[in-house]
Formats: C-alpha cells, sequence, structure tokens
C-alpha cells in the first residue's frame, strides 16, 4: 500500500538551544512503494538465518538511534532478516549481507542478529547501487548481545550519488556483553543514521567508529548515544571524517551515564577534516551524568590541513591538491583497515579511490 | 559530624579507601548563608501590583518618567512577551508564574552619592556585604541596586576627569547621554530574542550605564551590586557599557538576596560594545538566594582588534539559564570566557557561554569548571559558531565537570557550527569525581577528609578565582568552602 511518512528522526537525548538546529531532523515525503532493494546473504554453517514473516515475530523493544519514527518504517518493510550465534557459539567466518539497491526504487529492511551467552559473531552488511543512481535505502539493525557475548558490526554503504539512506542501529548488552560497530558512510545524498547502544549489563561495552567522506552537495545527519545502566560499562564512540566542496554534516553524540553505572568510562573523539570552501560542519558532542563515581570525556579536532604538513610534502614536490587526497585517504583507510575481510576493504578501497579521482574530473 | 578520622592511620590500597569514603559520607541539609540571607523588613516607598499587564507598565513607564520612546519600546516588548514561547529546552520553570511576580519595587530613598546619606537599614546591608569597603580600596566606582532602583552611586573623581561616564541607566536616559542610550539600547539583546529578553524590554529598571572614552584606560574596576531584599519580586536592571576604540575597562558585577519560600525572579540584561582594539573584562560573582529564578541576558559585541573577557562564578539562584553571548564582529576580535558554576541541593544551574565568529581572525577561548552536589544538577551548554567571513578564525572550548554525589547531576551540552574550511577548532570535556588518589595524599600529610576535598575543589575552581580581584576570589572561595562544609561525613 502506498504510504507516505512524515518521521522526526535523530533526536538529541537532551536538547539545546532551538536558534542551533540540532535538536532533531525531520523528513517528509518517505515512500514506501515501488520496492527494489534485495538482500544478498553469505551465511557462515554455525550460524543460524531465519526470515521472519512479520512484526510479530520479532523479539522487539531495542530503541534504535534514530529513534520510534525509524520503528514504523521498518515495519513496514516486510520480512525481518534475523541472524543468531547460539549459545557458546564462536564465529570465526564472517556473515556477509550484501544490500542491493535499484535505481529508482525504494528499500527497507530490517535485521535482528542475536549472540546468545558466551557467542561470538561477525556480521559485514553492505549497501550498494549504480553510481549514479537515486532512491532510498533504509535499513533498520538491531543488535541482541548475550551475557558475555560479542557483536561485530560492520556497514559499508557506497550508494550511488542520488540516495537517501537511513541506517538504524539499535544495541542492548547484557552482562560482559560486547557490541563493535562500524560504519563507512561514503556514498547517498542524503544519509542519515543513528545508533544507540544499551549497555545494561556490569561489564558490557560498545565502540563504534564511524567514517564519512562528505562531498557534493552532500547531507550527512548522525545520532551515536552510549547509554550506561551497568557498573563497569564502557563505551568509545569515535567519528572521523572528511568534508569537501559543499558538504554539510552534523554529528550528534552522547555519552549517557544512568544512575547505577558506578565505575563505568564513556569516551567520544571526533575528527574532521574540512576541505570545501562552502562545508557546514556541525558537533555536539553530549556527557549526562547522574552517576558519580564514572569517568567521561569528549574531544574534537575540527580543521584544515596541518600547515606544517602541506610545507612538508610540498617540499617533496607533492602538490596540495595531491597532498589532499593523501590526506583524505589516510583517514579513511585508517578505518577501511578494521574491516575483517580482503574483499570487503578492496571494495571500499576502491570505492573511495574512484570517488576520489572522479571529483577531479 | 564527629571528625575522628583525620590522624587515623591509613591501611588497605586506594580503592578501598575510596570505597570506605563513599560509604561514610553524609549530607547536610541546607547551607549557612547568614551573611547573604539577612532579610530587612519590607518598607518600600512604593510598589506595584503583581502581575503582567500593559497597565502595570505604563504604570512603571510613569513611575520613571520614561521619554516617550520608551513608553512605547516597553508596550511592544510586553506584546512580544505575550506573542513568544518559554523555552523547551531548558530546566523547568513551572514554579515561575508572572501573576505572582511584582515587577516594581521602589526602596524608600532616592539615590544618594553618599553612604551616609543611604538609609541605615539599606547602608547595613551593603556594609554586611562589604561594598563601602571594597569601594575604598578597590574600585573606582559603585552603584548600588536594592530592588528595583540604585539607592547610591558613585565614581572617583580622577575617573570622572578621565572623561569617563558611569551612571545609573534612568539619568542617562535623560541625561546628556539620551542619544547614546537610544541608540544603543537593547539593540544588541533585542526584545524579540527570546522570552524573558521580552520580559525586560517591557518592566526593566535601574542599573548602569558605563562610556569610557578612547584610549581611556580605567585603572581599577567600577562594580554594579543589585541587591533584591522584597519577597516575590522581580529585578530587572539594564546593563549598558559602551568602551570606546582602544580603552580598557574592567567591571565587576555582584548580586544576592535573602532566601523567601516564595519564587524570586531576575531577567536582567547586560549588553556591552567594545570598540576598535578597546578592552573589556566583565566580573560576575552571582550569589542569588535558592529561591530566585535567574534568567539573564548578556551579551557583547567586539570590533576589530578588541577583546571581551568573560569571569563568570555562579552559585546561587534556584533556577539559572545563563550564557553570556560574544560577537565577535571586527577582524582580529577575542573573547575569553571563564566561568565556575557550583549547584548544590534544590538548584538547577543552566550555564555556559555562546560565541559567534563573523570576521577573519578571530579568536575564543571557553574554559569551565562546574560542580555539583546535594541533589544539585548543572549543566554546561555552550555554542561556537564560526560563519563563512570567519576565515582563519579560531575556537577552544575545554570544559570539566566534578561530581560529588550520585544523588546530583551534571550534563555538558557544547555545540559547534563551523562554516569555513579555514578555522581551528578545538574542544575538549572531562567529567568525574574527586581523585580517591588525591584525598589519600592529602590526608596522608595530616589533612582531614573534608579539608582536603574542600582543598581539592577550591584547586578545581582556581582558573575562575585566579582570574578576579584578590577580594572577589576570596569571596569566591569562601563561598566553595561554605558549600563544601559538612559535605563529607
Amino acid at each position: 500500500m502506498e504510504q507516505e511518512w512524515k518521521m522526526t528522526i535523530n533526536q538529541l537525548p537532551s536538547p539545546t538551544w532551538n536558534w542551533l538546529c540540532m535538536n532533531e531532523s525531520s523528513l517528509e515525503h518517505i515512500k514506501t512503494e515501488n520496492w527494489g532493494m534485495s538482500m544478498e546473504t553469505e551465511i557462515p554453517w554455525g550460524i543460524q538465518c531465519d526470515w521472519l514473516q512479520s512484526a510479530a515475530e520479532e523479539q522487539g523493544g531495542v530503541l534504535g538511534g534514530m529513534g520510534r519514527d525509524m520503528d514504523g518504517l521498518a515495519a513496514a518493510g516486510g520480512r525481518i532478516l534475523r541472524i543468531t550465534a547460539k549459545e557458546g557459539h564462536v564465529e570465526e567466518q564472517p556473515v556477509l549481507l550484501h544490500a542491493v539497491c535499484r535505481d529508482g526504487a525504494n528499500g527497507i529492511q530490517k535485521v535482528e542478529i542475536h549472540a546468545e551467552e558466551n557467542s561470538c559473531v561477525t556480521v559485514i552488511m553492505d549497501a550498494v547501487s549504480g553510481q549514479q543512481d537515486s532512491g532510498m535505502a533504509a535499513i533498520q539493525t538491531q543488535l541482541f548481545v548475550g551475557k558475555k557475548a560479542s557483536i561485530r558490526l560492520v556497514q559499508l554503504q557506497m550508494l550511488g550519488e542520488g540516495f537517501l539512506h537511513l541506517c538504524d542501529v539499535g544495541a542492548v548488552c547484557q552482562e560482559g556483553g560486547r557490541a563493535r560497530v562500524l560504519q563507512l558512510q561514503l556514498g547517498g545524498s542524503r544519509v542519515y543514521s543513528g545508533l544507540l547502544a544499551q549497555l545494561d549489563g556490569t561489564d558490557s561495552c560498545m565502540e563504534a567508529k564511524v567514517g564519512y567522506l562528505g562531498r557534493k552537495k552532500q547531507r550527512l545527519d548522525m545520532n551515536h548515544v552510549a547509554k550506561h545502566m551497568g557498573a563497569r560499562s564502557q563505551s568509545r564512540i569515535l567519528a572521523s571524517g572528511v568534508l569537501r566542496d559543499q558538504a554539510w554534516k552534523l554529528f550528534r553524540g552522547t555519552i549517557d551515564f544512568a544512575p547505577g553505572a558506578s565505575d563505568s568510562e564513556g569516551e567520544e573523539r571526533e575528527e574532521v577534516l574540512l576541505l570545501g570552501e562552502e562545508i557546514v560542519n556541525q558537533t555536539i558532542p553530549l556527557i549526562l551524568c547522574g552517576e558519580e563515581n564514572v569517568r567521561g570525556s569528549h574531544g574534537a579536532s575540527i580543521g584544515r590541513l596541518d600547515e606544517e604538513m602541506l610545507f612538508y610534502l610540498e617540499s617533496r614536490g607533492i602538490g596540495a591538491a595531491q597532498a589532499e587526497d593523501m590526506m583524505v585517504r589516510a583517514r579513511l583507510d585508517a578505518l577501511c583497515g578494521e574491516i575483517p575481510r580482503e574483499e570487503s576493504r578492496n571494495l571500499v578501497q576502491n570505492y573511495v579511490k574512484g570517488v576520489i579521482s572522479h571529483g577531479k574530473e | 559530624m564527629p571528625n575522628d578520622r583525620e590522624h587515623k592511620p591509613l591501611r588497605g590500597t586506594e580503592t578501598v579507601i575510596g570505597r570506605r569514603m563513599m560509604e561514610d559520607k553524609t549530607y547536610v541539609e541546607d547551607i549557612d548563608r547568614s551573611i547573604y540571607d539577612i532579610k530587612n523588613e519590607d518598607r518600600d516607598a512604593f510598589r506595584l501590583s503583581k502581575g503582567l499587564t500593559a497597565a502595570i507598565v505604563e504604570q512603571i513607564s510613569e513611575e520613571k518618567n520614561d521619554p516617550l520612546w520608551m513608553r512605547q519600546f516597553r508596550l511592544r516588548s510586553l506584546e512580544r512577551y505575550h506573542q513568544m514561547q518559554a523555552p523547551d529546552w531548558g530546566p523547568a520553570l513551572d514554579g515561575l508564574n508572572m501573576d505572582h511576580i511584582v515587577t516594581y519595587v521602589r526602596p524608600n530613598t532616592s539615590m544618594k552619592a553618599k553612604w551616609s546619606e543611604v538609609p541605615r537599614e539599606i547602608k547595613d546591608t551593603f556594609q554586611r556585604l562589604g561594598i563601602p569597603q571594597a569601594e575604598r580600596t578597590s574600585l573606582a566606582g559603585v552603584g548600588a541596586q536594592y530592588d528595583s532602583e540604585l539607592v547610591y552611586h558613585n565614581v572617583r573623581r580622577e575617573v570622572e576627569e578621565q572623561g569617563v561616564v558611569y551612571t545609573d541607566m534612568e539619568s542617562a536616559l535623560t541625561g546628556p547621554q539620551a542619544d547614546m542610550v537610544r541608540e544603543h539600547f537593547m539593540k544588541l539583546v533585542p526584545p524579540g530574542d527570546h522570552k524573558f529578553a521580552a520580559l525586560h524590554g517591557a518592566v526593566w529598571s535601574g542599573g548602569s550605564f558605563v562610556y569610557v572614552p578612547p584610549g581611556v584606560s580605567v585603572a581599577i574596576p567600577l562594580q554594579s551590586y543589585f541587591r533584591l531584599n522584597a519577597p516575590g519580586a522581580g529585578q530587572f536592571e539594564h546593563t549598558l557599557i559602551i568602551v570606546d576604540e582602544g580603552a580598557d575597562l574592567h567591571f565587576i558585577e555582584g548580586c544576592s538576596a535573602p532566601k523567601y519560600n516564595v519564587a524570586n525572579l531576575h531577567a536582567g540584561c547586560v549588553e556591552l560594545f567594545v570598540g576598535k582594539h578597546a578592552k573589556l573584562r566583565y566580573s560576575t560573582i552571582e550569589n542569588w538566594s535558592k529561591n530566585m529564578y535567574n534568567l539573564n541576558t548578556k551579551r557583547a559585541v567586539v570590533e576589530e582588534g578588541g577583546t571581551i573577557q568573560w569571569v563568570s562564578g555562579s552559585f546561587g539562584s534556584h533556577v539559572s539559564y545563563l550564557y553570556p553571548m560574544s560577537i565577535l564582529k571586527g577582524k582580529g576580535a577575542r573573547a575569553e570566557f571563564t566561568g565556575i558554576t557550583f549547584a548544590g541541593k534544590g538548584q538547577n544551574l543552566d550555564t555556559g557561554a555562546k560565541v559567534v565568529h563573523s570576521a577573519p581572525q578571530t579568536s575564543s577561548y571557553m574554559n569551565t569548571r562546574s560542580i555539583s552536589k546535594d541533589g544539585g544538577i548543572s549543566t554546561f551548554r555552550s555554542s561556537v559558531v564560526v560563519a563563512k567571513e570567519a576565515a582563519g578564525s579560531k575556537a577552544a572550548v575545554s570544559c570539566q565537570s566534578l561530581m560529588l554525589d550520585s544523588i546530583s547531576r551534571s550534563d555538558t551540552i557544547p555545540a559547534m557550527d563551523i562554516r569555513t574550511r579555514d578555522a581551528d577548532i578545538g574542544h575538549e570535556a572531562k567529567i568525574g569525581r574527586i581523585s580517591d588518589e588525591a584525598v589519600f595524599y592529602l590526608m596522608s600529610r595530616g589533612i582531614s577528609e573534608e579539608d582536603a576535598r574542600a582543598m581539592i575543589v577550591s584547586g578545581f575552581a582556581d582558573n575562575v578565582s585566579k582570574e578576579l580581584p584578590l577580594e572577589y576570589a576570596v569571596e569566591m572561595n569562601n563561598l566553595i568552602r561554605l558549600e563544601m562544609i559538612g559535605s563529607i561525613g
């Protein structure tokens, strides 16, 4: 059934001045007709994969960083893909999820990843389309991390230049559970991404690393939250990216220590390289603290290329433009190196290479 | 609490000691603020009825003999007030009902230039606060406001001879500076800025006007002190300071009130105009009583090569919304903000700063500390906006928060909006508790736990106190000590 959605997403956990326009984002005219995303899977033997037919079968209850409005949209997507690592199973091979998006079409997919007690699983999910394609690709991923279990999620977004991409992640970690998320947001024209990790269990932890390459008139809007509920929980959020041309980026990052999360630690860091003449870089890193015995920190370093480094490179015959390219690649390569699969790494590196050389034409 | 552990031998690991400290902690219900809490009997000469209507605003104009433009300005501001929404992003303002606030209370005296002529009861209040003494020893001029009007204003002759104008706002509005006032009044903070700026525009009363001519350096500070005595009243003073090209001034603002069971409101407004290559330091020690809603607006615009320095200590109020803003309009303009906030029981203090870089090669630095205890809520909120035109600008923000118990809250909400690639922006924030290791170290040298913690907190606040003139640094350290007494069992 054709339906147009209006959504309020990526709400800041504690709002600030409205004139800054950072408290939340609004999306209008989101259409759910003309389906056109296929999810191809490669599942290792030890991992269970189920397609649930309706929302009634889902576990539910995990809030993602984009908020409740995204749940409604994800429910409209129909079948839910559930990946399960059974109790005690440690899977060495990654689960591969390959979302192929068709030009002019809309795609919505909800994915649940369950790691039962003492299990371990890695999921590499990429979203691709033709470089000039447009459409919508919305993916909601929910992570259920059991006791002393571990989920590593790698999301590689290499959509076409006209795509709207919605990427919502919610995670709940039980005692000793560990969630690690690596996201590379490289394509699309409008990218909205949210991640909320609820560290319920004692000694649970999350690590989120985000890399992006904003260019042309691209709009990147992110909301990452680590909610510490359990004692001795740990979080680390790192966002690292480059803004070129007229790219616009808003990164919201929150470390939230609830009462009772004693001895917890949270760290957040953002590094932005500004290269475009007309870029907009918005950053709002929050620490919310209702517990005395915690340590939280955040830092941001935003600016242009280091002049000393430029001078050094120029003295070795490397021009400013070439130096810029080197720095863009170096920044993304650092995160790319953490992709635990060579083919996926190559895919990303080739994509970045293509984007950089395309930008020069 | 018995302090029998002062010289006890310490055993075990630091972690164990840390845990014992946490477990043993007790809390004092309230703080002795006797100096600030002395109430004078309500003997005002005139007060308006409670509430906010056009008739009340017209009555204020009548009382103050406003020129026509100001009468119209007040009424337009009132309209804006009714049109605007209260903020939906900060501490709750549920306990503030404008129908219960008296917006104008005239004390039973006119403004004097000699303390001896100020009515005894009012003079005694300011004496207890140390104002006349500070004037004698370390100030170039003093304005003292009691409820809605200034009761004392004086400036040293040598400063006057430099051409410096320091007077109350009402005199400036109708005196030789009338045109200058009209040109600048609420131009930097227009009534449409937010609901309480509109309120201020409608009912403002009192405050100070300062003009420092080009090239004049005022060697010692000027000070205005605001005292609100009447229960259920509002204070809406307006401070307008113009520091002309190449001039230099340090202005100190102090405020306090006794505690009542009903809500009081402070919605003052400070507008600072810093000329080319001029420098203004604006220091505030805010110690309103804990029934006060402090919804104050402070803003500075800085021309080419000029500098604004804010030094701010926030200790009082039930609820505070306070974010001095610096607009760096001229090339090479600079802003510095140094602040400390101490939120105790029943307090929700939302403080911070805003900077707008709108010219090339501007720079700003924010350095803040906040402390919360006994269920107090402290929020550091900031914004750094670097416009496209502000190439070559630099901004750095550093905020640190200290939590003294787990019934309190401390939040940090800094925003950055950068619209040029040619900028260097650094930001760092830390939140944590008093280091057990540091307490252990001090206790091992014979210092009691209470004193050790007070010393650490004072050290934490040192970045602000060292920026203040000695007398005020002493007052601030006393306030911290007062707040810390009894917080450790």
